[in-house]
């Protein structure tokens, strides 16, 4: 995926998850207004998911990043808790995860920033792109 | 050297400047207690940014550069920059935001009649500026602006933005076709002064046009024929020509408004002819921007009406490079999204906005409806549209998604449901629309004329269910909020644009109803 066409903003975030955080992300989608962001070691809490506990998924990143949020991730399995308690937002086959269907994604979550575990961090600046992995890990950890 | 129209292909430049760094820029070449004709001219250089619409490129001042005692001194042979001073300036570009250019400023003490006229350049001063702009030019990025300004004591400017061909070889930079006479400039054609209660505009080299005294005498009592001509020449942006929008329209092209700049995707639908003001039943099917124009043409009363219509929406860059023709914006548009793009604009391109719509609930208990109009402003010295809660960054962040996939419509929300598409159609009032933009327009008469004068700002809301009319608690935005930083940065701030996914929808649907009427 050519990258070079992203607005400078998300280009300078990519670079910074890129240094600081996760060095092999990748964009394997670019829809409308959003990017999908394969990240690939995703961290699960070990005492509510049956391993693996490192997991790629794509997160939905806005290409107007940092002035809109990120909103919803799309995983190749459906997250099944130790406890089997269904998973709000969870969409299996949805035309969401399209983009990357071909690279197995098939199960969309359709959680958005300020959602059930309130509101995430405020962004305003490409270095908050590193705040949403801790966002994803968050969510996945309380869903 | 020549004097061109416009190298970048527009056909209007203006200059832009908050009050604040009006005040600023006079009291550094100014001094009170000076009165004598034969004072010494003062100088300094400044931090410029550039803004593009479909017709006016913009020059915005950002920042005076500081300078110390000596760096710039008035001799015999005129006004003398020190090298330090230049060596300074190219620091300040380096560390200001990507595409920040240099303006030379100094000053004409001996003139300063009116700030309607602009103090006209010696031979000397466009010599001695072009020699010293053409080493400047070469020493920031390609593409940054470099211009020239003059100042009386009255505020009136005179600004010329330079241009010289890029020698794109050695052979080519050695030649006199890429040297210091090689400049073309263009004359900002007028000069708006922004501050957070008003906006002047003071159009050059443009004649006052006879006003119409017979059809506005109502209001020429009020604010004379000197606001009607502010009026004539004033150029409006509206975003969204729905219930609000179409009012707006007509209001301010009644009022004696000399141009308006419409932009809007939608259709005329037979749901809307209980709101259009003035809508025929044979425009059911035609875009609305046609129909709001006819009701603008036809109601004008402007001695010189001009109408500019683009289909499109406001939250894509195309229909946005419209409104950044217009001195103040209006914005109907009922979308997160689109609220968003003009809240950023309104700071990074220095045009007020003034910002208004209705939220009607629809309880799940039989009559039961709240809600509330709301109007507010933004732009420079003014709370964002975001602070002051017209929308929040989730509900833009939503509205840029697929319509299907998106919540309730940011004017309609109904208790326990889920999708967009399974909505009712939003509840919309004639009555409403017509409050709020009687009050939109009220907001822009005291910005643009002081009628009436300014006693608050900020949102003013009436309550649906309390039928009362009343002000808003925020003044000034949140602490940390970036966008008073934004202001005058133009095309170099990254407005949040994007596909806006109705305006999609419907081009799809038009391309998929055309192929099957190819195909029968």
């Amino acid at each position: 995926m050519d990258e070079s066409q992203l607005p400078p903003l998300l280009l300078e975030a990519l670079q910074i998850l890129r240094a600081e955080r996760m060095d092999n992300t990748r964009v394997d989608a670019i829809v409308d207004n959003w990017i999908y962001l394969r990240l690939p070691n995703v961290v699960f809490d070990e005492t509510k998911y049956p391993p693996p506990y490192s997991r790629s998924l794509w997160v939905r990143i806005p290409l107007q990043f940092p002035f809109a949020n990120p909103h919803g991730i799309i995983t190749t399995e459906p997250l099944n808790p130790i406890d089997g308690h269904p998973i709000k937002g969870h969409n299996p086959n949805h035309d969401m995860c399209t983009p990357v269907r071909s690279l197995g994604g098939s199960q969309y979550y359709s959680w958005t920033w300020s959602g059930e575990i309130g509101p995430g961090p405020s962004l305003r600046n490409p270095r908050d792109i590193l705040g949403v992995i801790s966002w994803v890990e968050r969510r996945i950890r309380q869903a | 050297m020549g004097r061109k129209k416009n190298q970048t292909g527009l056909t209007e430049l203006h200059w832009v400047i908050t009050k604040q760094l009006q005040d600023e820029t006079l009291s550094y070449l100014f001094q009170q207690d000076e009165q004598s004709l034969f004072l010494p001219e003062r100088g300094f250089l400044g931090i410029i940014h550039s803004g593009s619409g479909v017709l006016r490129r913009s020059l915005f001042l950002r920042k005076i550069i500081p300078q110390q005692e000596g760096w710039v001194t008035w001799t015999n042979h005129g006004l003398s920059f020190d090298p330090l001073y230049f060596s300074q300036a190219l620091d300040a570009v380096s560390a200001s935001a990507l595409g920040a250019g240099l303006i030379l400023v100094h000053s004409h003490p001996g003139s300063g009649g009116s700030i309607n006229t602009p103090p006209e350049p010696s031979r000397p001063d466009l010599h001695h500026e072009r020699r010293l702009l053409y080493h400047l030019n070469h020493a920031i990025p390609p593409g940054s602006p470099v211009a020239a300004g003059i100042v009386d004591r009255s505020g009136a400017w005179r600004v010329r933005e330079y241009h010289w061909p890029r020698p794109k070889t050695v052979k080519e930079a050695r030649s006199r076709r890429f040297g210091i006479d090689s400049a073309s400039y263009t004359d900002a054609s007028a000069i708006r002064i922004i501050s957070s209660d008003a906006t002047k505009v003071y159009h050059y080299g443009k004649p006052n046009r006879e006003v119409n005294a017979k059809t506005v005498d109502s209001t020429l009592r009020l604010w004379g024929k000197g606001g009607h001509q502010i009026l004539e020449n004033l150029r409006v942006g509206i975003a969204g020509l729905g219930g609000v929008g179409s009012i707006l329209a007509e209001y301010l092209a009644r009022l004696g408004v000399g141009e308006l700049v419409l932009v809007d995707f939608d259709e005329v639908k037979d749901e809307n002819l209980n709101r259009l003001v003035g809508v025929r039943r044979n425009e059911v099917g035609k875009p609305k921007i046609k129909y709001a124009a006819r009701i603008a043409k036809e109601a004008s009363t402007a001695a010189s009406f001009n109408v500019r219509t683009f289909r499109g929406s406001v939250s894509e860059q195309a229909g946005l490079k419209y409104l950044l023709d217009a001195d103040i914006i209006m914005n109907a548009a009922d979308s997160a999204f689109a609220r968003q793009v003009i809240d950023h604009a309104s700071y990074a391109y220095a045009i007020p906005v003034i910002d208004g719509g209705t939220t009607l609930v629809v309880g799940t208990r039989a009559g039961e409806i709240i809600g509330k109009s709301q109007v507010g402003e933004a732009g420079p010295g003014q709370p964002c549209l975001e602070c002051s809660g017209a929308y929040t960054q989730e509900e833009a962040t939503l509205a840029r998604e697929d319509p299907t996939m998106q919540g309730p419509s940011s004017y309609l929300r109904v208790v326990g449901k889920e999708t967009k598409a399974e909505l009712p159609r939003a509840p919309s009032v004639i009555s409403y629309n017509g409050l709020v933009a009687a009050l939109m327009v009220q907001r822009l008469l005291s910005t643009i004329l002081g009628f009436p004068p300014r006693g608050k700002s900020g949102q003013q809301r009436y309550y649906v269910e309390l039928g009362e009319l009343s002000w808003g608690p925020t003044s000034k935005c949140k602490e940390g909020c970036p966008k008073q930083s934004w202001v005058g940065l133009g095309d170099s701030h990254p407005v949040p644009v994007g596909v806006d996914p109705l305006w999609k929808q419907m081009r799809e649907e038009a391309e998929v109803s055309a192929r099957q009427r190819r195909k029968k």
